[in-house]
């Protein structure tokens, strides 16, 4: 490390010792003229948090010219200033108005991971960037399921105190872990793309820590309440925060409960036969959802005084049950006549039950220890972070019976070629919900039957389980080491195990369930050992609650080191840093499995990996309102423990893993007058020897598959624009777009492993080289118009645009396979095999109105917004290509594509009020 | 300081070079190919091995052509007939809609070992071995004996070979299996359908004749796309494919675009 620092500073001997300016000043809220415990100054690149009384001191201000600042907080309006008093000057925020998109909860779409289709939106990710791109995206082009860049989530760390929280399994940050805390999760820090930052080595797409220490919530008590038609339909928030006492201590607390299913009333089953037409047509969101989620946050922070050491503890967590949005295919929507229609649900004796109910609750518990010792300009922030808990999905099984999913391909017209039995089925489909939904009735019935005859259920509801349990500490230094150079140092230490299984949720009226492998059982006899999904206790009888199919842990070691330099003079700023890493992961099973009983129980071979990055970058501050910057990022990363596994439901066996290599560049130009700011950026990210997996149920070899896909390699290269206009002092307009070009730039080779056995694992080229990568719109935009009108009124419209996305691709479609048996002559039918199909996009208007009534430190915030005004209902957020292929016709139309659409008009209406 | 500042001007460069450079369309899926060769002629492995009624196939014998014919409109039944420079062969597969799998114009190497073939009514058969007759062959042993070379396209079709009724009748055995094109014949039967539906052995005889009245028999199955479309009166061209029954030579269309130029029937170019 030392070597490194000193490697630093020589490539910074290039020396500018000239004279710098420095602004200090303080920071108050206008209507208290209290300090804000989270305020930030920036100047430029050049960032500050303003100390507890509320002043700051920045230095490295550019020598020549005018000079912005920006005074920024969460929950505040952003201002922008030209800086006249160069010390001593007080500068004032007041609180921002409308709708933040923290509070539209991001619609998550059926569980379809499994498919390699991620459903989740990160709408919220960097709202409260004070960057306008940021910002603007994560709030407007949420609809779009619009990812920043094209990247996947594991490319932007979400960081909670200075912990980790990114899955440790498959890298991803998920937002329900912590919903409906939104008063507790509001202060943070976020820095999108290669930027620097000070907890965190820094990822691709961002970094963001939600700083959820007591002393970060504002003194207050405040209560909260939000009608809304999205995914649930009320939430009722209390947040409490004692600020600092003069003992040091600070408490804070946040509850809330979020429930209804879209003001769709689920009860009253006279009312919901569902005549498509009407019921569904009106909302504009799908049918059968249902929320019930609750959330907690609470922590106590104590300082000890002028030592600069403070402890603080923090607890949160959110219990949420929600059923899932399932997608399906055009032929399904035109028949019920919405595009809205939800295969996941049924009805039970007249009440709506779904079949997907997605049902988490992972609580966290942290410690944290700060350390600031303002006179060596030493920061120290040391946590350690516990987060266990379940995350589960429930699903429909069912063994030698007909599959009960609705929309299953043949219970569609389309697959009867008799015109009047099409006509018939298509009629049912219209008007009998036995047919269009689950017919839970029915299913109960099945397994009556079976119960008479003293046999197993023939169908079930199966929750599946993936229960992490992580323990991560960490420990990240900030130090000025002259006035010209800082160093920011971390450590990392992370264990953790997820644990996966299968529970039996229901047996719907059954008496039993026998844990074996009904698609092995057709291939293999039924006393074969292959059959067994655990040799040990074999035919084992399944009750309520018990785990079968399957059970192993995946364990993972990360460690990581870090160091930064950061190097700051008058015209240029410089900064270079490194990672190292090791990652460790193996496999635990508890079950022996019979398709692979030597090599699936207990402790599995052990895969290490040895990572580093680099990072560097340079800041030209032509003047202090012109800055370019350029940032240059190369880094190896181990393939995450989700992805390795060829079968790892089955057996212990990884594909051919290697760490994955990006390489990523980009240039921003950035304007900040009063009037005007901007942001204009170049990226371009290269990705090598990449991984993908997921698993499907396969047609042609009945069985469940696996496929993992390895050499994958994708560029990302665009234009990212930001733009703030101040028209006059009350009216601001905002453009934003992205438009990018993301790529598959190799053919992968993808690995076949069928869960029954029934054929050896395959291997494959699967030709995606110049392929779009989907699931994002490559092309986005926003252009929004801001009025802070008179008497506290707070107006804002926005026009959205996303466009260019394109179905998330079946692998088997661009393999040889597929084609041969298709005439070179016969472009059309290649090109419907093989070309991508983009799916509509189109535009959306946005409108949002806030207002704050103030009485004798009483404050009462009205904000409603609605969100798609016009009702636009011809977009598609995204959708997939099954993942199977008619091989014998090469007919694509037999196993069509799924899609989802955006929400039609929903609002969102919220009142507060704090003492 | 100018050093970065060269840095600055050649990174936008860079970018948006990167920018253009990554604008390519998707790679098609590279063809199928196998590096077997053919070891022996159809022709010679017809002169060897295919004028008795059963042989197994017990040594590593390689063929290699073109598929010409296929059940593509349902004329043809389970079979394919592969073609090289010398000869085509019948080869029996127990399969329907074969033409999906086996398309016209589609290179095949076939390895022999462990097939058989056979003679049934003078016509040489490739199929599976069985009890001193052949058996058709499943898919399974097809995807095991079966070796594309590249993607079917109308670019590997031999020309039909251009031959007249009489040449058929004096060497019928000659172009047995063959995609062979007779010029200037009219149907005897204008006006009936080219099947008649319950016809013996689900297929109806329909002559065709030259100028000279000389005759063929087109042997046309009932299952055939075309089977109740009626036939075209006046002259024209057919081509197709090239059989024999106990000594009488038939002749199969593959589907309807295979009659050329009669006046009655509108004619679709497509490519085969």
């Amino acid at each position: 490390m030392k070597h490194l620092v000193m490697l630093l500073s020589f490539f910074c001997l290039v020396s500018f010792s000239m004279a710098q300016r420095q602004i200090s000043g303080t920071v108050l809220e206008k209507s208290t003229k209290n300090p804000i415990p989270n305020a930030q100054v920036s100047v430029g690149s050049e960032k500050v948090s303003v100390q507890q009384d509320g002043t700051f001191l920045i230095g490295n201000v550019p020598e020549n010219g005018k000079v912005t600042l920006t005074v920024s907080a969460p929950g505040y309006k952003s201002e922008i200033i030209n800086v006249r008093n160069f010390n001593g000057e007080v500068y004032y925020l007041k609180e921002a108005q409308g709708v933040t998109a923290d509070d539209l909860s991001a619609s998550e779409l059926d569980g379809d991971e499994d498919m390699g289709y991620g459903g989740q939106a990160v709408a919220g990710l960097q709202t409260q960037s004070e960057d306008i791109f940021d910002r603007a995206a994560g709030y407007n082009l949420g609809f779009a399921y619009f990812r920043a860049r094209g990247y996947d989530n594991e490319n932007n760390t979400v960081y909670i105190n200075g912990a980790l929280m990114n899955d440790p399994e498959n890298g991803r940050a998920t937002w329900a872990e912590w919903g409906g805390i939104n008063d507790a999760t509001r202060n943070k820090e976020v820095v999108s793309g290669l930027k620097p930052n000070g907890f965190g080595f820094g990822n691709l797409g961002g970094e963001q820590n939600i700083n959820m220490r007591a002393s970060a919530m504002p003194r207050q008590h405040k209560f909260s309440y939000a009608i809304s038609n999205r995914t649930y339909t009320h939430r009722l928030m209390y947040s409490y925060g004692s600020g600092l006492t003069k003992n040091g201590w600070a408490f804070a607390l946040n509850l809330s409960r979020r429930w209804g299913n879209g003001l769709v009333d689920n009860a009253s089953s006279k009312v919901r036969v569902p005549r498509f037409n009407e019921n569904y047509d009106k909302k504009g969101v799908p049918d059968g959802l249902f929320y019930d989620g609750w959330g907690y946050y609470a922590s106590v922070e104590k300082r000890f005084g002028s030592t600069g050491h403070a402890l603080s503890f923090v607890a949160f967590g959110s219990p949420t049950k929600r059923a899932m949005q399932g997608g399906s295919y055009q032929e399904v929507y035109d028949l019920v006549g919405s595009n809205y229609y939800n295969g996941n649900w049924g009805y039970q004796d007249g009440k709506i039950r779904s079949s997907r109910i997605r049902n988490t609750f992972l609580p966290t518990f942290q410690l944290v220890w700060d350390y600031d010792n303002p006179n060596t300009d030493t920061k120290v922030n040391t946590v350690a972070s516990y987060q266990f808990g379940r995350y589960g999905t429930t699903s429909l099984n069912w063994y030698d019976a007909p599959d009960p999913r609705p929309d299953y391909y043949r219970y569609l017209p389309s697959y009867y070629e008799d015109p009047d039995v099409a006509a018939m089925v298509a009629d049912l489909w219209r008007n009998d919900p036995s047919v269009s939904q689950v017919d839970w009735d029915n299913l109960y019935q099945v397994n009556y039957t079976q119960n008479a005859l003293g046999r197993q259920s023939k169908y079930i509801m199966e929750e599946r389980r993936n229960d992490v349990n992580d323990f991560n500490i960490s420990s990240v230094l900030n130090q000025t080491l002259t006035d010209h150079i800082k160093l920011n140092a971390g450590l990392r230490l992370r264990n953790s195990i997820t644990k996966n299984f299968k529970v039996m949720d229901d047996l719907l009226g059954g008496t039993h369930w026998m844990d074996i492998d009904q698609f092995a059982e057709r291939d293999f006899s039924s006393d074969a050992d292959e059959i067994q999904n655990d040799l040990d206790n074999p035919n084992r009888i399944i009750k309520k609650g018990d785990k079968f199919g399957y059970n192993y842990d995946m364990h993972v070691l990360y460690e990581e080191l870090f160091a930064m330099g950061l190097f700051d003079y008058a015209h240029w700023d410089f900064y270079a840093g490194a990672e190292f890493s090791s990652t460790q992961f193996w496999r635990y099973g508890h079950m022996r499995n019979g398709r692979a009983p030597e090599n699936s129980k207990g402790l599995g071979k052990i895969h290490s990996f040895y990572n580093y990055a680099l990072k560097a970058g340079a800041t030209w501050k032509i003047n202090g309102r012109n800055y370019i910057f350029a940032n240059l990022l190369w880094k190896t990363r181990a393939p995450y423990a989700r992805n390795a596994y060829i079968s790892p439901r089955i057996k212990d066996d990884v594909a051919n893993l290697v760490n994955e290599k990006i390489f990523s560049v980009d240039l921003n130009y950035v304007l900040k007058t009063p009037v005007v700011q901007g942001r204009l950026t170049l990226y371009h990210t290269m990705f090598f020897d990449g991984m993908e997996a997921f698993s499907f149920y396969h047609d042609d070899y009945r069985t469940f598959v696996n496929y993992t896909l390895n050499d994958v390699d994708k560029i990302h290269q665009g234009i990212e624009l930001g733009l703030d206009v101040k028209i006059i002092p009350q009216l601001n307009a905002t453009l934003i777009a992205s438009i990018g070009n993301y790529r598959y730039s190799s053919n992968p080779t993808a690995i076949i492993s069928p869960e029954n056995g029934s054929f050896e694992d395959q291997s494959n080229t699967v030709y995606y080289k110049n392929c779009y990568i989907t699931g994002t719109p490559q092309w986005a935009g926003s252009f929004g118009l801001n009025y802070q009108a008179p008497f506290n009124i707070y107006l804002n419209a926005n026009v959205n645009y996303a466009g260019h996305s394109y179905l998330s691709m079946n692998p088997e479609r661009r393999t040889t396979a597929a084609i041969v048996g298709v005439p070179e002559e016969d472009t059309k039918l290649l090109a419907a095999i093989l070309d991508q199909e983009k799916v509509k996009g189109g535009f959306t208007l946005d409108l949002s109105i806030g207002k704050v009534f103030r009485m004798k430190g009483w404050q009462i915030n009205l904000n409603a917004s609605v969100q798609n005004v016009t009702n636009n209902r011809k977009i598609q957020s995204g959708g997939y290509e099954q993942r199977r292929f008619d091989y014998g016709e090469h007919n694509v139309d037999k196993y069509p594509p799924r899609y989802f659409y955006a929400y039609g008009t929903t609002f969102f209406i919220n009142v507060g009020v704090r003492f | 300081m100018k050093t970065f500042r060269n840095i600055f001007l050649i990174l936008p460069v860079l970018a948006l070079a990167g920018l253009v450079s990554c604008v390519g369309e998707p790679e098609k899926p590279a063809a199928p190919d196998t590096d077997l060769k053919a070891n022996i002629t159809i022709a010679d492995l017809i002169d060897r091995f295919g004028k008795i009624s059963y042989t197994d196939l017990d040594s590593a014998w390689f063929i290699e052509g073109v598929v010409v014919g296929n059940d593509i409109a349902g004329n043809i039944y389970k079979k394919i007939y592969l073609q090289d420079k010398t000869a085509g062969i019948d080869i029996e597969i127990e399969m329907t809609n074969n033409h999906h799998k086996y398309p016209i114009g589609q290179r095949l190497v076939i390895s022999l070992k462990g097939l058989a073939m056979g003679l049934y009514g003078g016509q040489p058969q490739i199929a599976g071995q069985g009890n001193d007759v052949v058996q058709r062959l499943y898919e399974p042993e097809c995807d095991e004996h079966f070796f594309r070379k590249g993607y079917a396209s109308a670019a590997n079709m031999p020309q039909p070979i251009p031959l007249t009724i009489n040449d058929i009748n004096f060497r019928p055995n000659r172009y047995v299996g063959m995609l062979v094109r007779i010029d200037s014949v009219h149907f005897e039967d204008v006006g009936l359908t080219f099947a008649t539906a319950g016809d013996a052995g689900n297929g109806s005889n329909r002559n065709i004749l030259d100028k000279n009245n000389n005759s063929l028999v087109c042997r046309n199955s009932t299952y055939a796309l075309f089977a109740n479309d009626t036939i075209p009166d006046g002259y024209g061209s057919v081509v197709g494919i090239l059989g024999i029954y106990n000594g009488t030579p038939q002749f199969y269309f593959r589907d309807k675009n295979d009659i050329i130029g009669f006046d009655e029937s509108v004619q679709e170019n497509i490519n085969r």
